[in-house]
């Protein structure tokens, strides 16, 4: 291996993450190369840094606490319950873009997990300049907005019971997950593809 | 000690106090995570109660696909980071914020110049995190605080493992860059 394979190598070196064999040929490396070196000794000083901030912990009377006010937090949303707990998540300006893309990567990536295409678009979402239309439309699509956006029409065209059941499980990846798993290839590559349009 | 899947499913039967055993359980994990994301004592207690509360939520459905904690960890990533983008801007630090709120302070025996270059260096080093990208930071805070694997941390933060090695790499290096005084 050469020095910048070397290099790019290191920071796993340092975590132990190699296999033995690759270990053991950058071990022998770095004695021979005062370059690799150094940039190892860099690596492993910055690591090191951060055991320099403190440890967080709750005392003993905020742990109580912590737990007082979740109780009490709970029981107030018991009481009041104005939306379903997803609109609460949801409403409006409160939602960046951000979480709404997480939803649409987590979605392409379980459409398609070993598709090359669908991993670049999950990362171009992150780039799109249309970034916060992603935003948008899921605030858009959940608040029952009928000019969504183009994954609006996407969601819509799998079916009412499938986005009655997006509704109910938005929260939870685990259960978006499933929801994909119950879809058709027909229907996982419509969707990607007006994910796709989206952008 | 009960494993948190039994609680899970005694909470799922109706036994409520099941889940103030997996808050106890989790809840000094999940603030100083919620901590080091947002670097503010008020902030992060917040949002560490938020993360239990749809928690709470979300366990009637949880069908152990991930262990719960990984779970809980994927809700907190994903409210600080909302929150963070929220914010637009995490503030600077300052030296006297490194130890306020929940933070332990262990009693120093170093010199009154030694204890201001460590403080100085905290506040570099908290700077350099808040610096980083939300998710380079969550892969990084992830594993460097948490203690999380990559095939747990890519559950968390919803990508694969690969991506989480390449997070982390970048990450290093951009505060390795920030911190080029102190390296």
């Amino acid at each position: 291996m050469n020095c910048k394979k070397i290099q790019a190598k290191l920071l796993e070196y340092l975590t132990g993450e190699l296999s033995e064999a690759q270990h053991r040929s950058i071990a022998l490396h770095l004695k021979d190369c005062p370059q690799c070196q150094k940039e190892f000794e860099g690596l492993k000083r910055t690591v090191n840094l951060f055991d320099q901030l403190p440890n967080i912990e709750l005392s003993f009377e905020q742990q109580h606490q912590f737990l007082l006010e979740v109780r009490s937090k709970l029981r107030r949303q018991a009481q009041t319950k104005p939306y379903p707990f997803w609109r609460i998540w949801l409403l409006p300006r409160l939602v960046p873009a951000l979480a709404a893309a997480s939803i649409l990567i987590f979605l392409i990536t379980q459409l398609k997990p070993s598709d090359s295409k669908s991993m670049k678009l999950a990362s171009e979402i992150f780039t799109s300049p249309n970034f916060s239309l992603s935003g948008e439309f899921v605030l858009n699509y959940f608040e029952g907005n009928s000019n969504g956006t183009a994954l609006n029409s996407a969601l819509a065209s799998l079916g009412q019971n499938f986005i009655d059941e997006i509704e109910d499980y938005l929260i939870n990846q685990q259960d978006i997950e499933d929801l994909v798993d119950g879809l058709t290839e027909n229907e996982k590559t419509e969707l990607v593809q007006k994910i796709e349009q989206m952008l | 000690m009960v494993e948190d899947n039994e609680l899970v499913s005694r909470f799922q039967n109706g036994e409520e106090n099941c889940f103030d055993e997996l808050v106890e359980r989790y809840q000094n994990k999940i603030y100083s995570l919620a901590y080091r994301m947002v670097h503010h004592h008020q902030d992060a207690w917040d949002l560490a109660q938020d993360t239990f509360i749809r928690a709470y939520q979300g366990l009637p459905k949880f069908k152990r696909k991930s262990s719960f904690y990984t779970w809980l960890y994927q809700i907190c990533v994903n409210l600080c980071i909302n929150f963070s983008k929220k914010s637009a801007r995490l503030p600077t630090i300052s030296q006297e914020q490194i130890g306020e709120g929940g933070v332990m302070n262990l009693p120093s025996r170093n010199t009154p110049e030694k204890d201001l270059k460590q403080k100085k260096l905290q506040a570099a080093l908290q700077s350099a995190i808040n610096q980083l990208p939300e998710q380079q930071r969550a892969v990084f805070l992830l594993r460097q605080y948490q203690g999380l694997k990559n095939d747990q941390i890519a559950k968390v933060v919803g990508c694969s493992t690969g991506a989480v090695k390449a997070n982390y790499f970048h990450a290093i290096r951009k505060l390795r860059n920030l911190l080029q005084e102190w390296v």
